[in-house]
C-alpha cells in the first residue's frame, strides 16, 4: 500500500521534462496541425476525426500552451486553465473581428471563410507556441494513475459515466424513448455529491475540479443534446445570427441590426469553430459550447475556495449547478454561458493573490472586455453590481471600523509559504469608482459607438422608471390569468388592424367567432410510487409544488442570513470575509432584488437568470446561511443539516424526486412533453417544414407566422435567411396572405402557444383550424407540419 | 519522493467527515483556492492514500462488457435500447408541398387548365410507391380529375406538373392533391371571376 504521492504539479522554471519528450511532443503536434490544415483546404470531412481535432486545434491546442507557459505562473491549476480558455477565446473572437474588417479591404469577400480562419489558427497557435518558448514553465497536465486513490478513482469514473449517460438518455429521449437513462445519471450525480463530501479529505482538488466539470457537462448535455435540431429559446436567435455570419462569410450589424448579432460570442466564434471543425451546425452550440461552460463551476468553486474552506466551496458548486437554470436554461444561453465564463475568470483574476495590483485590474478590464463583446446583458448586470457593491462598501465603513486598538496577526499570512511571496486573496482596489468608469467605457464604446445596440437598455430603463410598477414575486413568470392574457390578445389583435386595409388580416366577422379555449399544462402521470404514496394520503402534486416553492424561498433566506451572518462576524472581527469582495455578494444581491421589482427589466433579463449569475458570487453565502439556520442544534448537527438540506434540493430541482413521483411539470432533460418540449422542440418534420418554407420563391414578401417561441420556425434557407421574421400566428392576427405554420403540437393535439408581448405570458390554447382551412391554402404538409398561405 | 509510513486517515464519522464545513473569522483565505504555487492543500490529508485495486476495476470492466455484449446478442430488447441510445433513428414521413406555393393561381375562366405543380419528397427510410389524386369541388365532396402513380427512391423528391381542368359547380373552387396512402393533402381555392358574391380566400 503506498501512502504517498508527490504533489499535484510542480512549479518553477523549465529544464525538467526531457528534451526527447518534448521534441517528440512538438513533432506530434506539428503534424496534427498540418492534418486539421489539410482536411480544411482539401475539404476533407472526417466524421469524427475533422470534429475532435478541429476543437483541438481552434481551443484546446492554443489553450494547452498558454497553459503551460509561464503567464500565469504560481496561479493554481483551475485559475491556469479558465485563463489560459477565456483568453484564446478572446482572442479568436478579437482576431476573427480584425480580419472581418481587414480582409474585405483587400478584396476578401467573405472573411470568415474556412480558409481565412484556418490562417488564423495557424497564427494564433505559433504565436503562442513562440510565447511558451520564451516563457517556459514545467507545469504540465499529465494524468498519473499511480497517483490515484481509490476514493478518487470512484470518483472520476462515477463523473464520467454521469457524462455517458446524459449523452445516451438525451439520445434516447429524442428517438422516442423514456427519461429512465438521464434518471439513473442524475441519481448518480447526487451520490456523487455525497460521496464528495464524504471523502473530501482524500480527495486532492484537482481531482474535485475534475469531477465538478463531468457532473456540469452531463447536466448540461442533457438537455443541450435534446432533439435533432435546435431546441430552446434564446438558442433560436443564437442560431439565426451565427447562421447569418456563416451564411454570408461575414459578420455585419447590417445583415440584422439587433442586440444579439452584436455579441460576438454567437456571431465569430461559432462560426470560426464551425468553419474548422464541421459538424451539423447546430451541434456546435449542443455540444461544443458546453464543453466550454461546463468550466465555469469548476471556476466557481476556485473563487469560493479564496475565501472559504473545501467544504463550504463543494457546496456552493452544488448550489451554483443544481439550480433549474443552470441545466434548463444555460445550454440555451451560449452568449451567456461564454460572457459567465469571463466574468468568474475576472473576478478570480481580480483576487489573485499573487498577481500586483496592476495586473489584477488589467486582467479585470480585459475580462469585462470580453463578457461585454460576447453578452451585453451579463455585462449590464456586472456593471450594476460593482455599482451596487461600490455604493454599500462606502456605507459599510460608516459600521465596519478596523480594529486598530489590538492588531492581531493577520490570519491571511498564517498559512502563506514560508520563504515566498505571499498569498492574500484580495480584492482591494479592485472595486472602485475607476473599474465602474472603465467598464462603463466599454459598455459604452462596444454597446453605443460599435455596434449602437444600447437602445433596448435605455428604453428598458426609461420603461422601468416611468411605469412605476413593481413586483415583489422572485422566481415567478408573472402576467396574469389565462383568461385575462386572452383578452389582451384579442385586444392586440384589434389594435394592429387600426389603420390598416382592410383584407390585410383574415375578417373580424370570422376571427372574433373562431373559439381558442385555454388548455391547462397536464402534468406527468402518476408512478407507482407516486399511487402508493397518494393511496396512503399524501397529495403528490401539492408536495411537488409545495418543494418548488419551498426550494426558492429557502435559497433566498439563506442568502439574507448568510449575508447578515457574514456582516455581523465582520463587525465584531473588525474586517469582513475577502475585504471588499463581500460587498460584491451584496451588488449581486441587490441586482436580483432590482430585476424582481422591476417588471420590465425582468422581461429583458428574467430574475432566474440573473439569479445563476448571482451564484457565481454568492454561492458560498447560501451555505453560511444553510448553516446558521441550522446552528441551534449544534454546530455538527448543522453542518449534517446544512448538507442534507443542499442534497435535497439537488434531488426536487433536478427534478429526480418528482420524475420518480410523478405528478410534475415535465422537464425537457427528462421527458417528450411538458412546457419547454412544446414550446421549444423542434421534430424533423418541422425542420423540414422550417427548410421547404425557407426554400420558397418570395417566401419573405409576406408575413410568416407561427406559434410561439415564433424564433424556432426562422427560414435558414441562404436564399432567405435574414432577421427575426416570424410573428404569432394568433387567429386574430393572422394576416390574409401571410404564411401560417401549424406544427407537430396542433397535428397530434391541436395546441398551439401564444405570447401576450405587454404581460409577457404565454398561454396554450386550442388552434382553430378550421378557420385556416377555410380562408388559406394548405400549401404543404409532411403528417406532422402543415404550412398555410 | 519520500515515502511516509502513516496510517491511512480516511473519515470514521460523521463529526469528523464535517469538520471542514467550519466556517470561522480568523479562517478567511487560510488556503490556496487550488493547489496553487505547487502547494497541495493543507486541509486536505492528500499525501496518503490507498490507491485502486486496478485488477477488480479490470475484472469489473470486463465482465461488464461480457455481460453487455451477452445481453445485446440475447436481448431484441437491449438491442433495440442500444440503438436508440447510441444513434439516430430515422423518423419516416412523406412531404407533399405546391412547387412555388406563393404563386398559385387565385382566378381560373371555368373550362381552361390551370397549372399545378406539386413536389412529393420520400423521407420513409425506403422506396415507396406514391399515388396521387388531384381533385376539385365547390363544397366539402370533391371529384377526382387525375391521378398518377411515381415511384420515388428513399431520400429523393419528385416534381409533378399538370394541368387540370377544375369542375366546379360555384364561383369558389377548392383544387387538392393528396396522397391517399399516406392520409396527406395540399389544396388551394380559385375564384370564376364571372360567379361573384361567393366567399373567397
Amino acid at each position: 500500500m503506498n501512502y504517498s504521492r508527490p504533489a499535484p504539479v510542480a512549479s518553477g522554471k523549465s529544464g525538467a521534462a526531457p528534451i526527447a519528450g518534448r521534441v517528440f511532443g512538438a513533432f506530434v503536434t506539428l503534424v496534427l496541425a498540418l492534418v486539421v490544415n489539410f482536411m480544411v483546404f482539401a475539404s476533407v470531412d472526417l466524421p469524427v476525426a475533422r470534429p475532435v481535432l478541429g476543437f483541438w486545434f481552434m481551443v484546446v491546442l492554443p489553450a494547452y500552451l498558454l497553459y503551460t507557459s509561464s503567464a500565469w505562473r504560481r496561479c493554481g491549476l483551475q485559475e491556469r486553465v479558465g485563463y489560459s480558455v477565456c483568453l484564446v477565446l478572446l482572442i479568436l473572437m478579437a482576431s476573427g473581428l480584425v480580419i472581418n474588417e481587414v480582409l474585405p479591404l483587400g478584396g476578401v469577400q467573405r472573411p470568415l471563410a474556412p480558409g481565412p480562419i484556418i490562417i488564423v489558427g495557424d497564427l494564433i497557435n505559433l504565436s503562442l507556441y513562440v510565447y511558451r518558448i520564451r516563457h517556459p514553465d514545467t507545469i504540465r497536465p499529465r494524468i498519473n494513475f499511480a497517483e490515484f486513490s481509490k476514493e478518487e478513482f470512484r470518483l472520476l469514473v462515477a463523473a464520467a459515466l454521469t457524462v455517458a449517460l446524459a449523452i445516451f438518455g438525451a439520445n434516447n429521449l429524442n428517438n422516442g424513448g423514456s427519461g429512465t437513462i438521464t434518471l439513473i445519471a442524475l441519481a448518480i450525480m447526487a451520490l456523487i455529491g455525497v460521496l464528495s463530501v464524504r471523502w473530501l479529505r482524500v480527495t486532492r482538488e484537482t481531482v474535485m475540479s475534475a469531477v465538478i466539470y463531468l457532473v456540469s457537462l452531463g447536466l448540461l448535455l442533457s438537455t443541450s443534446l435534446r432533439g435533432w435540431s435546435v431546441t430552446g429559446h434564446d438558442i433560436q436567435q443564437e442560431y439565426l445570427v451565427f447562421q447569418l455570419t456563416q451564411v454570408h462569410g461575414r459578420w455585419s450589424m447590417a445583415y440584422f441590426h439587433d442586440a444579439y448579432n452584436a455579441c460576438l460570442s454567437i456571431t465569430i466564434l461559432p462560426t470560426e469553430l464551425a468553419q474548422i471543425i464541421n459538424v451539423d451546425n447546430p451541434y456546435v452550440y449542443k455540444l461544443f459550447f458546453q464543453l466550454l461552460f461546463a468550466l465555469c463551476p469548476v471556476l466557481v468553486y476556485a473563487l469560493a475556495r479564496r475565501y472559504f474552506n473545501r467544504g463550504v466551496s463543494t457546496l456552493a458548486v452544488a448550489y451554483f449547478v443544481g439550480f433549474p437554470t443552470f441545466f434548463t436554461d444555460m445550454p440555451f444561453l451560449n452568449r451567456q454561458e461564454i460572457a459567465l465564463l469571463f466574468v468568474t475568470v475576472g473576478l478570480l483574476a481580480a483576487t489573485n493573490p499573487v498577481w500586483s495590483f496592476r495586473r489584477r485590474q488589467v486582467s479585470l478590464g480585459i475580462a469585462g472586455l470580453g463578457a461585454e463583446v460576447s453578452h451585453y446583458s451579463t455585462m449590464y448586470v456586472f456593471v450594476g453590481t460593482l455599482v451596487i457593491a461600490l455604493l454599500f462598501s462606502y456605507v459599510g465603513r460608516l459600521f465596519i471600523k478596523p480594529n486598530r486598538g489590538e492588531p492581531k496577526p493577520d490570519p491571511t499570512m498564517r498559512y502563506a509559504r514560508r520563504g515566498g511571496r505571499r498569498w492574500v486573496p484580495t480584492f482591494k482596489g479592485s472595486l472602485s469608482i475607476g473599474l465602474v468608469i472603465a467598464f462603463i467605457g466599454i459598455v459604452f464604446a462596444w454597446g453605443t459607438l460599435a455596434t449602437k445596440t444600447t437602445g433596448a437598455v435605455v428604453s428598458t430603463a426609461e420603461q422601468a422608471i416611468t411605469s412605476g410598477s413593481i413586483s415583489i414575486t422572485a422566481f415567478d413568470s408573472g402576467g396574469g390569468s389565462d383568461a385575462s392574457v386572452q383578452a389582451a390578445l384579442v385586444k392586440d389583435g384589434l389594435q394592429a388592424r387600426v389603420g390598416v386595409p382592410s383584407g390585410t388580416f383574415l375578417p373580424w366577422s370570422a376571427v372574433s367567432k373562431a373559439a381558442a379555449p385555454i388548455v391547462d399544462v397536464p402534468l406527468t402521470p402518476l408512478t407507482a410510487i407516486g399511487r402508493d404514496l397518494k393511496s396512503l394520503g399524501l397529495p403528490v402534486s401539492t408536495l411537488n409544488s409545495l418543494a418548488r416553492s419551498l426550494v426558492a424561498y429557502s435559497e433566498e433566506l439563506f442568502l439574507a442570513i448568510g449575508l447578515v451572518r457574514l456582516f455581523l462576524a465582520g463587525r465584531r472581527e473588525g474586517r469582513l470575509v475577502g475585504g471588499q469582495f463581500f460587498w460584491l455578494p451584496v451588488g449581486i444581491t441587490g441586482m436580483v432584488v432590482v430585476i424582481t421589482v422591476v417588471p420590465s427589466i425582468a422581461v429583458d433579463y428574467g430574475v432566474l437568470r440573473a439569479f445563476q449569475q448571482g451564484l457565481v458570487f454568492f454561492g458560498p453565502v447560501i451555505v453560511i446561511g444553510s448553516m446558521t439556520v441550522f446552528a441551534p442544534i449544534g454546530k455538527n448537527r448543522a453542518r449534517i443539516a446544512a448538507c442534507a438540506v443542499c442534497l435535497g434540493m439537488f434531488l426536487f430541482t433536478s427534478t429526480l424526486v418528482p420524475q420518480i413521483l410523478g405528478n410534475n411539470l415535465a422537464e425537457l432533460n427528462l421527458n417528450n412533453s411538458g412546457n419547454y418540449y412544446n414550446l421549444y422542440y423542434t421534430t424533423p418534420q418541422e425542420a423540414s417544414g422550417i427548410a421547404w418554407l425557407g426554400a420558397q420563391p418570395a417566401v419573405l414578401n409576406y408575413p410568416i407566422q407561427a406559434s410561439f417561441d415564433p424564433r424556432r420556425w426562422e427560414p435558414m434557407d441562404p436564399s432567405s435567411i435574414v432577421g427575426e421574421r416570424v410573428i404569432d400566428e394568433y387567429p386574430t392576427l393572422v394576416y390574409q396572405d401571410g404564411w401560417v405554420i401549424l406544427g407537430s403540437m396542433v397535428a397530434k393535439s391541436g395546441v398551439s402557444f401564444a405570447l401576450e408581448p405587454t404581460s409577457d405570458a404565454v398561454v396554450e390554447y386550442k388552434y382553430p383550424t378550421e378557420l385556416l382551412n377555410n380562408y388559406k391554402n394548405l400549401v404543404y404538409t409532411n403528417g406532422g407540419t402543415a404550412i398555410y398561405k | 519522493m519520500p515515502q511516509q509510513e502513516k496510517k491511512h486517515s480516511g473519515v470514521e464519522s460523521p463529526a469528523e467527515i464535517l469538520r471542514w464545513l467550519v466556517v470561522r473569522a480568523e479562517e478567511h483565505g487560510r488556503r490556496p483556492s487550488s493547489s496553487g504555487d505547487g502547494q497541495p492543500d493543507e486541509d486536505a490529508e492528500v499525501s496518503q492514500y490507498e490507491p485502486p485495486r486496478w485488477d477488480f476495476w479490470l475484472l469489473g470492466t470486463g465482465l461488464l462488457a461480457i455481460a453487455l455484449a451477452a445481453a445485446s446478442f440475447l436481448s431484441p430488447w437491449v438491442r433495440h435500447e442500444w440503438s436508440l441510445s447510441w444513434q439516430r433513428q430515422p423518423t419516416p414521413y412523406t412531404q407533399l408541398g405546391f412547387t412555388s406555393a406563393a404563386s398559385l393561381p387565385t382566378t381560373g375562366v371555368p373550362g381552361k387548365g390551370i397549372p399545378v405543380s406539386f413536389t412529393i419528397t420520400n423521407d420513409e427510410g425506403r422506396q415507396v410507391s406514391y399515388r396521387y389524386v388531384v381533385a376539385s369541388g365547390s363544397g366539402t365532396t370533391l371529384t377526382a380529375i387525375t391521378s398518377g402513380t411515381t415511384v420515388i427512391a428513399a431520400g429523393h423528391s419528385f416534381g409533378v406538373g399538370i394541368v387540370v381542368v377544375p369542375k366546379c359547380a360555384a364561383a369558389s373552387c377548392r383544387v387538392q392533391v393528396s396522397l391517399p396512402e399516406q392520409a396527406e393533402s395540399i389544396d388551394f381555392l380559385l375564384t370564376y371571376p364571372a360567379q361573384s358574391g361567393k366567399k373567397t380566400k
